[in-house]
């Protein structure tokens, strides 16, 4: 059972925030939704937990949005199918954009924080 | 839906059903990925297992929220609201019936009046492309004019002046013309098909390319070409598919066979397709299409298409692709001042130029075609709409009510769904979901009560009424539309009330919460079915008293034991100089039959809706310039005044002295002796009848020679107008067709011995119609009975809703106060405290109710004074009697609920909680 001490080591993920993440993930190559979970939260050293609940709905919107594919394929390490999903050009766009966005987002609360950088 | 959106639907569907299949597979998947991880991390199967569906959470809500980034969620989630409403609704069958059926009620009776109102004012002609058509007049026939060219709008066209629009047609595709009005006709087909027996049939006179310009093709054979309508053309005639079933059971060799037509042989060249009724709606259609070149031989009467006078035309057109109406007429407009003037040649006066300027043709639009019912009926219909759309808000407020109470039980339900997850949006959805499904539920049966209504009111509309007044695909649509408005109306109120539930409040206990508001609500949704059925009830009283003072009016003559028997001498094949001698032996025939007191012969018969008017000049009176010397007129024989019971107050009434070479006699009646003599004597004073100019002319007069009492013979509610009675004898030109015959009993039981007394004088005369005076004094008022029944139903359906309502609301009431009303009784109330309290609280609403429809009533009734006769629209004595009677049912709704409370058992009561 989870401990409530660990849940307060991690961070919930921001609305939004988790599409931006799936789609850096994606960029990376093709992953099943088991491996997007996986990879962000052993990226992020666990901080960030993926909602698995969230995730499922979350790669539908996208598929539904053109940003991403998805494709039954046989997976390399096992003799099985799993939904594959990869970035489409428009998804490749929308990460570069929204990548963007959040840079100047951490600058700018960056600098209302810790204003004494500026100088 | 078509095939092809079908086949969308269901590949849609399947799609679905594999994405499904996939989302599962994928979240399974997942579990099974998540659990190998954490077994390789030390746990057992079981836990590693159990962990990772932990991980992922609900299935269910996963599925719900990937399924709404499908987008196809509300499909989904209007299933389930239609199932769970199903449900709901088995679940409660009494409240189920009582509200379906109000709403069935209420829905039915729209429902009833549309499909009228869609068949009388909205349907189309059945023919090619009938929204191109145009008309020169929609209105009902006003019969034919002849003398001088129209000053004002042209309704109707001699033959010359349709040839020359025929000429200098510039907008249309084509241009036919047809009589205005039907002809009777004697049919007469040769050997076996009848025994050589005369028929009665209707037949229309229509030029050659009228159903080419309808694009109407023949069922059977050929319509009329434009060869079948030039001068020496070979007699043909077109046959309507169903005189040619009735006649003929379908044989085809109908086709090329002879028939003699009002005496003149025809050759039967091809029959109408089914659905061809010609350009009217709802009069009894042609049975026989004639080209108008055969209208001598048709009316037997001497040529109108070489009069330059006579009036009798009418015309339907194919506008042109790109032309407009307006255009249409705007040109129209010039080229008939362009023929007026040729017709008047070069030189004419200020004051011919003045009026060939005023001359104009309005075109109508020719999509509806031509139907006297529309004229007669269309504000009747809108005010029947009007009101069937407040019973019907009167329904929904009762059903308003009902879904109210109910949800204030469903409160816990509500509250449960709340906490569980559900969001006030998607309850609000749901109830809505649910009240359009009661409302559907209500519209279908609306529709089985308005399936057995409509040909009620048809019947009621038209006694002689044809074509069939059907549910067709806009009624369908309006009565859906309809339902699915009403669910919302009346599901607004209960559904914005789940939005406000507390949901605290609602979990701890039973007792509903917002119950001030409850019922401030439901009161105020009785006031309003209160107002509204006064409201209605007071108009229906009005129209009930109009139509009471109409029948019993004062006609001025007696329509008891008379009956009127309609013939036509025109058929006969007698020359005018003959009719005299026929007359004189029908009367002397009649008059002494054993049953029957007099008999007489007119022009025209007494309420029958025909009427003619005639410009007179009178000795001795000088008219104001410009002043209108119209007087009616009817054409009598002898005996007509006795026959009637019409008074004859000075000198003598028309006799048998009057002969065609006898001196020229007119009676007249008080309201003529008023107007142009200021009650001077009237006897011997002279008259010109049908000269309007002045000083008269050279011919000689006719002279006063009775004076009769005041008679309305044309309408109820008309005040009594000039009359001039002529005799028939000393005018050839009026086949005068009408018999009527005063009995000693029963008039309609002497009706076969009159009919063979009329057979003996001339077996050719044909007998068009039997019935009593009494019967067509009754019809002419066929409107405003109908009017005044149905809102005399409607009111009192109305107020039986509200009553209901009311009702209701006292019983919900009662139920609440169970254990205050065993208090007060504890404490010594008795049971009449306990009757009063709560009759006098269903009382209070009621005269609230009461007051606001008394006003609104004041300000509705005043719109329809027009349509009232012999009552003020603010009549005090209807507006208490409204209101005495809906107050009396409101007492007896709430006696029943307060008698309950009175047989209350306090110690039952205190135990109660």
């Amino acid at each position: 059972m989870t401990t409530s001490k660990q849940i307060a080591d991690r961070l919930e993920l921001m609305q939004g925030t988790l599409d931006m993440l799936i789609l850096r993930t994606l960029l990376l190559g093709p992953f099943h939704g088991h491996a997007i979970a996986r990879h962000i939260q052993r990226t992020t050293e666990d901080v960030l937990q993926v909602d698995h609940g969230s995730l499922y709905p979350a790669l539908h919107r996208l598929e539904r949005k053109g940003w991403i594919t998805a494709k039954w394929e046989m997976a390399k390490d096992r003799n099985r199918e799993f939904k594959y999903y990869r970035l489409t050009p428009a998804g490749r766009k929308q990460l570069a954009s929204e990548h963007s966005k959040w840079k100047l987002l951490v600058a700018s609360i960056g600098r209302v924080m810790e204003p004494a950088q500026e100088n | 839906m078509n095939l092809w959106q079908r086949l969308k639907f269901w590949r849609l569907w399947s799609r679905r059903q594999a994405r499904e299949a996939e989302l599962e597979r994928e979240l399974r998947d997942h579990v099974e990925l998540e659990a190998e991880e954490q077994r390789e991390a030390g746990m057992s199967p079981e836990e590693a297992t159990y962990a990772a569906r932990r991980a992922l959470g609900n299935t269910a809500q996963i599925k719900e929220d990937v399924r709404t980034a499908w987008g196809m969620q509300w499909l989904e989630t209007l299933l389930q609201d239609l199932r769970y409403g199903l449900r709901q609704l088995r679940r409660n069958p009494g409240f189920t019936v009582v509200v379906i059926l109000s709403l069935a009620l209420g829905i039915g009776a729209n429902t009833a009046i549309f499909t009228v109102i869609d068949a009388v004012l909205l349907q189309s002609l059945p023919v090619k492309n009938p929204s191109k058509l145009v008309l020169l007049d929609s209105g009902p026939d006003q019969g034919t004019d002849s003398g001088d060219p129209y000053v004002g709008r042209w309704p109707a066209l001699s033959f010359d002046s349709y040839q020359y629009f025929v000429r200098h047609n510039e907008s249309f595709q084509g241009i036919a013309a047809f009589r205005k009005g039907t002809d009777p006709l004697e049919v007469r087909w040769p050997r076996a098909a009848s025994d050589g027996q005369a028929e009665q049939a209707v037949g229309h006179l229509v030029s050659g390319n009228y159903f080419k310009v309808l694009g109407v093709t023949a069922g059977l054979g050929r319509v009329f070409d434009p060869s079948d309508d030039v001068p020496n053309a070979r007699p043909t005639a077109v046959i309507s598919y169903d005189y040619w079933q009735r006649k003929f059971h379908g044989d085809p060799s109908a086709i090329g066979r002879t028939v003699d037509l009002n005496g003149s042989p025809f050759t039967v060249v091809g029959i109408t397709p089914p659905e061809f009724f010609g350009e009217r709606m709802f009069e009894r259609p042609p049975d026989f299409w004639i080209p108008i070149t055969f209208q001598p031989e048709i009316m037997q009467r001497e040529s109108w298409l070489t009069r330059k006078d006579m009036y009798w035309l009418n015309f339907i057109a194919r506008l042109k692709p790109g032309v407009t109406r307006a255009q249409a007429q705007a040109i129209l407009d010039v080229q008939l001042r362009q023929f007026l003037e040729g017709q008047v040649g070069g030189k004419h006066s200020e004051g011919i130029k003045r009026a060939i300027n005023q001359a104009y043709i309005q075109l109508d639009p020719g999509q509806n075609g031509i139907s006297s019912l529309r004229a007669h009926y269309s504000a009747s219909l809108r005010l029947l709409m009007g009101i069937v759309v407040l019973v019907l808000l009167v329904a929904c407020a009762n059903v308003a009510n009902l879904l109210f109470s109910r949800s204030a039980t469903r409160q816990r339900e509500i509250s449960m769904r709340l906490v569980v997850g559900a969001t006030r949006r998607r309850l609000v959805r749901q109830m809505l979901t649910e009240s359009v499904l009661i409302a559907i539920f209500g519209g279908a049966a609306g529709l089985l009560l308005a399936e057995w209504g409509v040909p009620l009111l048809a019947t009621l509309l038209s006694r002689d009424l044809v074509l069939s007044v059907t549910t067709n695909s806009a009624v369908l649509l309006f009565t859906l539309a309809v339902s699915v408005l009403t669910g919302l109306v009346f599901g607004l109120v209960p559904a914005l009330r789940v939005s406000r539930t507390e949901l605290g409040e609602a979990m701890k206990g039973a007792t509903p919460t917002g119950r001030g508001s409850r019922s401030a609500v439901t009161r105020g949704l009785v006031v309003l079915q209160v107002a509204v059925s006064l409201v209605l009830l007071a108009g229906a009283a009005l129209f009930a008293r109009t139509l009471v003072d109409l029948e019993n009016q004062n006609l001025g003559f007696n329509r008891d034991n008379i009956l009127l028997v309609q013939t036509n001498p025109r058929l006969t094949r007698l020359k005018a100089a003959d009719l005299d001698s026929l007359y004189r032996q029908l009367l002397d025939r009649l008059n002494n039959l054993p049953g029957v007191r007099s008999a007489t012969i007119a022009y025209y018969s007494p309420m029958s809706g025909h009427t003619s008017t005639t410009g007179v000049t009178v000795q001795g009176y000088t008219p104001h310039p410009g002043e209108n010397m119209e007087v009616n007129e009817n054409q009598v024989a002898p005996y007509y005044f006795e026959t009637l019971g019409i008074p004859v107050l000075l000198g003598r009434p028309i006799g048998p002295q009057d002969t065609p070479t006898s001196p020229k006699v007119i009676v007249v009646n008080q309201a003529f002796a008023r107007r142009f003599f200021h009650r001077q004597n009237v006897i011997g004073r002279r008259v010109w009848v049908g000269h309007e100019s002045y000083p008269p002319p050279a011919e000689p007069p006719q002279e006063i020679i009775g004076l009769v009492a005041d008679a309305r013979v044309h309408n109820q509610d008309q005040k009594p107008q000039p009359f001039a009675y002529m005799p028939l004898s000393q005018d050839p030109s009026f086949f005068a067709g009408n018999i009527e015959v005063r009995t000693a009993g029963d008039p309609s039981a002497a009706a076969a011995e009159i009919r063979k007394a009329i057979r003996q004088v001339d077996s050719a005369l044909p007998i068009m119609s039997i019935q009593t005076l009494r019967r067509q004094v009754y019809d002419r008022l066929n409107q405003q009975r109908l009017v005044a029944r149905l809102s005399v139903m409607f009111s009192l359906l109305a107020l039986i809703l509200a009553a209901v309502g009311l009702y209701g609301v006292m019983a919900y009431w009662v139920s609440r106060r169970t254990q205050e009303i065993g208090i007060r009784m504890a404490l010594g109330a008795k049971k009449s405290d306990v009757l009063r309290l709560v009759v006098g609280r269903g009382l209070a609403v009621t005269l609230i109710g009461t007051g606001f429809g008394l006003g609104a009533a004041l300000g509705l009734t005043r719109l329809m004074a027009s349509s009232l006769y012999g009552v003020k629209p603010n009549d005090p004595l209807t507006f208490i009697g409204v209101s005495l009677v809906v107050v009396g049912v409101a007492l007896f709704a709430s006696y029943i609920p307060a008698r309950r409370a009175a047989n209350v058992d306090p110690m039952v009561a205190l135990r109660h909680e």
